[in-house]
């Protein structure tokens, strides 16, 4: 084999090498071409035919999403230029999210370098000077001229930008945790940004109290619907018992129809209640600990607005708000609606998930239930739960937040709930292992039953995916070795 | 005694089946020298503005000093709650102003199952009646036990089922509806049904056996006395009388009377005539259905859509037909026009559905036929169309129902059986 550089060629179409070498010299010429040329594509006349831009977003907090895809072997890196209005914003030493895209590989003939990118940027908000015509540049190539930019505000972007990763979050896992990984941090970066921004106001409260025995609360996302029979199913043991419910909403959807619902709910029923609102949503996590930041109880219950006492069978259930939970973390008995069981408790396995193509393999975990799939029944007699329970093992015991008992002095100990997850999922599992870490002790209930109806069939919107599976990374990476987590195999001899 | 309506609608408000009931039993209460009379209407004040008074919860209804107005702006059409602070203020004052021994609710539309709670509260010692006058607490769609997406009476209803009518929906969600509604139903010491094809659908899905009672509902006969039923010449006008919405089977009429026209003799005609309103509500694809056969309708059948009727002139229209053809597909409750009809003396075609069978005795007052059977239904109008005799017989055969008054006296009894028990 006999390599050729054409260099007449290369000195006829860049000019500019010419005058810069002061004349035509071969070997630095060739040189150049090597170290320079051919990643600046001199002599490539559709640059653009190997790179597009698929997808941006941005915020007016100054964070761009960008998305698209190239040819790696055309563009080994990437640099991002954002002309907005007068202002230049220019991104060096990118570290894209890169990912399969069987789409674009088919076109491309590249099967070995994932050719999908994801950038997530910021420019400070001190540094960013809003103005509606953008322009975008990739590896100095112009990409977009858009005349009339859109900024989102922070939750907004947010959202859509996990919607716009969903298809990731979708995949089999092991072929897409470093993307996780990555985009857990950049996500975790906006959300964090997004939830000191937030605040909470009370908007309603009836029958004050100074102090009490157990503060319920109920943090709501958007919806209300089950609120009031949930309250309803409460009422009796509001009224004879020394307790307070602190509702939570997070970006409701008709704050004042809640508040008016309530009030004459009131009125039939002289609960002690609170109606604290969030600017936005700021999460299972944020909600409930501000629940717990404002409670007047001694006890904290965290209840889930679609938890409900068994029908006809409602004092053992309520009977686990008033017992006193000494320094343990309770959970009850969850049951489906149909009254099987739904779960005795949680554990958290780590699995081995595996790129086979990549030569890749990592811990992933994820939480399964005690019990879960037992015919076993809301109203079986103790001969029944025993047998149910007798697969429960006390070592590795988590509990649901759905339903929890704890003494507030002990949760805010071990400071809450973590904010780290966005929005929701995997912060109970992290709540319990950090608990169980400190050395404090886990109890399920097993004489409190209740009905968990969550949205058994209902759709998971993209960008819920997004944050379950960015979620899953990061508890995965904080836990992956901890003695409380057990392995597959071990799993398999568990239900 | 001290007797309280609380009613869905007003028949001065909007005319309605359920509404003429309370209504008619809260004239008979207020006829009763026993009884001292109150009625209370529930409404959509979003509808009918002209009965809302800004901030007034309860308001009077012009010319009836002891029937008031229940306007209400926000109904929980799932869970059939209002929660509204200043109707709650208003309703506990009602009830503690007039401190009825007997409130009887005719319906949880707009009215708000919570209402049960609160006159329980201010009055426990009231009698609280509830007539069930149609399965919404049961049913989500429409309240009809009718499976639309299947064109079948429902005979499952448990939750997972509801899903297939509003897949949008969870099982979860209607075991919670199912569990609001007998919360409710709790404070509520007796049942009332109309029928008792709804008084076994409401004992199966979980009331008591021995807290529902069947009392038909009363009719005011509108027949002059010494009046005598004829037909008309050729004895070959079928009618149907009620909502033009799916479920009550005009297709169903309108298919078996283009078979019976095919079949009758030839220079034999069919007419057929509709009395009902609310096409409005009736499904596109119903509507298309029903065009199709007037369309496709032989040249010996005439059709006639009629337009509305009320209950004010339904006896001298069913004076137009010859024969009522009830081919109702949902499980009726009751079946108000039976006892329209038979107060005209028509004979009667009637499906077996829900609480209309046992009411026809085949043979005696008209013939049922097996809902939805359209081959069954033209076997009949074959048969009667042009037969005077049969017409005669049948229409001797038919007796008057239940009274107004005596179905008040039955309320009023078991009233104070509820007390004394």
């Amino acid at each position: 084999m006999k390599r050729l550089f054409n260099y007449k060629k290369y000195s006829e179409d860049n000019s500019d090498l010419v005058s810069h070498f002061a004349g035509i010299d071969e070997a630095q010429l060739c040189d150049h071409y090597i170290t320079y040329g051919h990643r600046e594509l001199r002599g490539v006349p559709e640059a653009r035919v190997s790179m597009d831009l698929d997808g941006m977003l941005f915020s007016d907090a100054g964070y761009i999403y960008l998305a698209g895809w190239c040819d790696r072997r055309v563009f080994s890196t990437l640099t991002v230029s954002l002309r907005i209005g007068y202002m230049t914003y220019d991104f060096a030493d990118l570290d894209p999210c890169w990912y399969q895209r069987d789409d674009v590989s088919n076109v491309l003939g590249d099967y070995s370098n994932p050719a999908g990118y994801i950038l997530l940027l910021s420019i400070p908000p001190e540094e960013l000077v809003l103005a509606p015509n953008v322009s975008i540049y990739i590896n100095g190539i112009k990409q977009r001229e858009e005349p009339l930019i859109r900024f989102l505000s922070v939750d907004r972007f947010l959202n859509e930008a996990l919607g716009a990763v969903a298809s990731l979050a979708t995949r089999p896992a092991g072929g897409t945790f470093d993307q996780a990984l990555k985009l857990s941090e950049a996500f975790g970066e906006v959300w964090q940004s997004y939830l000191v921004t937030q605040s909470f106001v009370p908007v309603f409260e009836n029958r004050p109290l100074k102090s009490c025995q157990q503060s319920i609360i109920i943090t709501l996302h958007r919806k209300f619907d089950m609120l009031l029979v949930q309250l309803s199913e409460l009422a009796k043991f509001l009224t004879t018992h020394d307790a307070e419910v602190i509702v939570v909403g997070n970006d409701l959807i008709a704050p004042e129809e809640m508040r008016a619902r309530v009030t004459a709910f009131c009125q039939i029923h002289d609960i002690s209640i609170r109606l604290i609102l969030c600017s936005g949503n700021s999460g299972f996590s944020a909600g409930n600990n501000h629940g717990a930041k404002v409670a007047r109880g001694d006890t904290l219950i965290f209840m889930n607005p679609d938890i409900f006492p068994p029908e006809g069978d409602a004092e053992q259930a309520l009977a686990f708000l008033s017992s006193d939970p000494g320094d343990a973390l309770h959970g009850a008995m969850l049951y489906y609606g149909d009254g099987m069981l739904m779960h005795s408790g949680m554990y958290s396995v780590r699995d081995l998930a595996f790129d086979a193509k990549r030569g890749k393999s990592c811990n992933l975990l994820r939480v399964e239930h005690f019990g879960k799939g037992l015919s076993h029944r809301v109203d079986d007699n103790q001969d029944g739960l025993d047998k149910a329970l007798a697969g429960v093992r006390q070592d590795i015991l988590l509990v649901s937040a759905a339903l929890w008992k704890v003494s507030k002095a002990e949760f805010d100990a071990i400071g809450g709930l973590s904010t780290d997850y966005i929005f929701a999922y995997y912060e109970d599992a992290d709540f319990c292992l950090r608990w169980r870490d400190s050395g404090r002790e886990i109890v399920l209930d097993s004489t409190s039953r209740w009905l968990h109806l969550e949205g058994v069939g209902k759709e998971t919107p993209p960008a819920v995916r997004s944050f379950m599976w960015l979620n899953r990374a990061f508890y995965s990476r904080r836990f992956e070795t901890s003695p409380l987590v057990v392995d597959t195999a071990q799993d398999l001899q568990l239900l | 005694m001290k007797y309280m309506t609380i009613s869905l609608y007003h028949p001065r408000v909007m005319k309605g089946g359920a509404q003429y009931v309370a209504k008619d039993l809260h004239d008979a209460a207020d006829a009763d020298p026993d009884v001292e009379a109150v009625m209370l209407a529930g409404i959509d004040a979003n509808m009918f503005p002209q009965y809302n008074k800004v901030g007034a919860s309860i308001t009077a209804l012009p010319d009836s000093p002891r029937e008031f107005i229940l306007p209400g702006h926000a109904f929980n059409e799932f869970y059939h709650t209002v929660h509204d602070q200043r109707r709650t203020k208003a309703l506990q004052r009602f009830f503690a102003d007039h401190k009825p021994d007997v409130i009887h609710v005719h319906h949880s539309l707009w009215i708000g199952l919570e209402l049960l709670e609160i006159a329980r509260q201010v009055l426990p010692d009231v009698i609280i009646l509830y007539t069930l006058h149609e399965y919404l607490p049961i049913c989500y769609s429409r309240g009809q036990l009718f499976r639309y997406h299947e064109n079948s009476i429902c005979q499952d209803t448990s939750p997972d089922q509801c899903v297939k009518c509003f897949p949008e929906r969870t099982a979860d969600d209607f075991m919670l509806r199912r569990r609001v509604f007998k919360r409710a139903f709790e404070f509520v010491d007796h049942f009332i049904s109309p029928s008792d094809y709804l008084r076994q659908r409401f004992i199966t899905w979980g009331l008591p056996a021995e807290k529902i009672s069947t009392i038909a509902n009363g009719h005011q006969s509108m027949r002059p006395e010494k009046w005598m039923p004829t037909h008309s010449a050729k004895v070959n006008t079928f009618g149907f009388f009620g909502q033009y919405v799916d479920a009550k089977g005009i297709d169903v009429l309108l298919a078996a009377a283009s078979i019976a026209a095919a079949e009758v003799a030839d220079g034999q005609e069919i007419e057929v005539k509709i009395f009902g309103g609310n096409k409005a509500y009736a499904s596109p694809e119903y509507v298309k259905r029903i065009d199709k056969f007037l369309e496709d309708a032989p040249d010996n059948l005439k059709v006639t859509e009629m337009g509305t009727y009320s209950r004010d002139n339904v006896f001298q229209l069913m004076n137009m037909i010859d024969w009522l053809v009830m081919p109702s597909i949902w499980p009726e409750t009751f079946g108000l026009v039976v006892s329209e009809a038979w107060d005209a003396r028509r004979p009667i075609l009637s499906s077996r559905a829900g609480g209309l069978n046992g009411r026809t005795v085949d043979g005696i007052n008209g013939y049922t036929f097996d809902p939805g059977s359209v081959s069954q239904l033209a076997t009949l109008i074959v048969e009667c169309a042009g037969n005077k005799p049969l017409w005669k017989k049948l229409s001797a055969g038919v007796r008057d129902e239940l009274s107004l008054q005596e179905a008040w006296k039955q309320h009023k009894a078991l009233s104070l059986t509820v007390a004394n028990c």
